[in-house]
């Protein structure tokens, strides 16, 4: 091996990349060559510089238990996020505190849903209250009625309408 | 060519992984406490300001959890880790407004990888420098480095990778790592006698 050759090599020898079919006529000539030899001591010497410093390597206390916290709690905003968006009320949520939230938002539509219904009915029974007596319902039973008789009651006056606006014989078809 | 074999993921770094991803908190806890010592290193290596150190290691290892999904068993979790953390070491000081100090292709350097003086006579550190004091004065000459070639002497030196996985790590070919150590050693060289002249006759 000439020093052409293998002074191109001391770095990569240095740094362990040789096979030791590369590095076996390296050293020889490392051994046979001062000038060489020499290059490679400098080389050596310059790493020198390079120790890691233990202080370097010291993380904050607790920090990886809040790492992994905040990655876990990231993740179980995203999932909630995600199923929110799939199914609006029923999203089952992770976290304690928004399982508790979703029973409260859960019970808040209910609410709203029966308040709905019970205007609902309301209406109706005032809008039956304003009928004139010759519409089939008696006046005496405007008293609260049952939701069933509120749905018959406006089912017969659907009927009736229907059989004033079309000729007789279609009327009962559309009930 | 490189001696070492790409360093794969041990057993346990991949049953941390496993576990991780199956939603065991404490397991992804274990995984960070194994690398953030080394990852912690790598950031102070770019910045000093201790709040920022760790919020650059915290990133990486968010950004880590993330992507679990996609870590490539057959890989080096730390070679996967390094990487994440030296792009969010970058892209932090960017955000920041102090772009990493940019190497110039300077050409008198390029054409002076003469390879027949692969390490010219170096100052050695003085037999008296205790490790800790060694270890600043090396830090303080890489911060003046410009960053390609302080990351690449810093993987390699520090953290004693071959030449593949800095290859992987900085997305680059074997031989530009090569040419970029030569390089650096030259710089670091040159940076370290010039703010420390008193080591100029070592060895
Ligand atoms: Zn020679």
């Amino acid at each position: 091996m000439t020093c052409n050759e293998a002074l191109p090599l001391v770095w990569s020898y240095l740094d362990g990349e040789l096979s030791e079919a590369q590095a076996a006529p390296l050293r020889k000539h490392l051994l046979e060559c001062h000038g060489c030899r020499n290059s490679a001591q400098h080389g050596k010497t310059l790493k020198r510089w390079f120790v890691r410093s233990e202080a370097d390597e010291i993380a904050p206390r607790g920090f990886a238990a809040r790492v992994a916290q905040q990655a876990f709690a990231a993740r179980h905003a995203a999932r909630a996020t995600e199923e929110r968006e799939l199914d609006e009320v029923d999203a089952p949520a992770e976290v304690s505190g928004e399982r508790e939230d979703g029973r409260v938002f859960a019970f808040v539509l209910r609410l709203t849903a029966i308040a709905a219904v019970a205007l609902f009915v309301l209406s109706l029974v005032l809008r039956f209250q304003a009928l004139p007596a010759t519409s089939g319902l008696r006046a005496d039973q405007r008293a609260e009625p049952t939701l069933e008789e509120v749905k018959r009651g406006l089912e017969e006056l659907n009927a009736k309408e229907a059989a004033r606006a079309r000729p007789v014989g279609h009327g009962t078809e559309q009930k | 060519m490189a001696i070492h074999a790409m360093q794969t993921a041990p057993k346990e770094d991949l049953r941390l992984v496993e576990e991780s991803l199956a939603g065991n908190q404490l397991a992804f806890q274990l995984l960070v406490e194994r690398y953030q010592g080394r990852m912690f290193a790598l950031a102070r290596h770019y910045t000093r300001n201790p709040s920022e150190v760790e919020d650059i290691v915290q990133d990486t290892f968010l950004k880590a959890f993330t992507h679990l999904g996609s870590f490539e068993r057959q890989s080096s979790l730390y070679t996967w880790l390094a990487r994440i953390a030296i792009n969010t070491a970058l892209d932090f000081l960017k955000r920041h407004g102090r772009s990493p100090v940019q190497a110039v292709e300077d050409l008198e350097v390029v054409q002076g990888l003469d390879r027949s003086r692969p390490s010219s006579a170096a100052p050695a550190p003085d037999a008296g420098l205790e490790r800790e004091e060694i270890a600043k004065i090396t830090h303080q000459v890489l911060a003046e480095l410009p960053e390609i070639f302080r990351t690449v002497l810093v993987l390699r030196e520090f953290e004693e990778l071959p030449y593949q996985e800095i290859a992987d790590i900085l997305g680059i070919s074997i031989g530009t790592v090569e040419s970029r150590l030569f390089r650096a050693r030259a710089r670091f060289r040159d940076k370290l006698l010039h703010l420390h002249p008193e080591f100029e006759h070592g060895l």
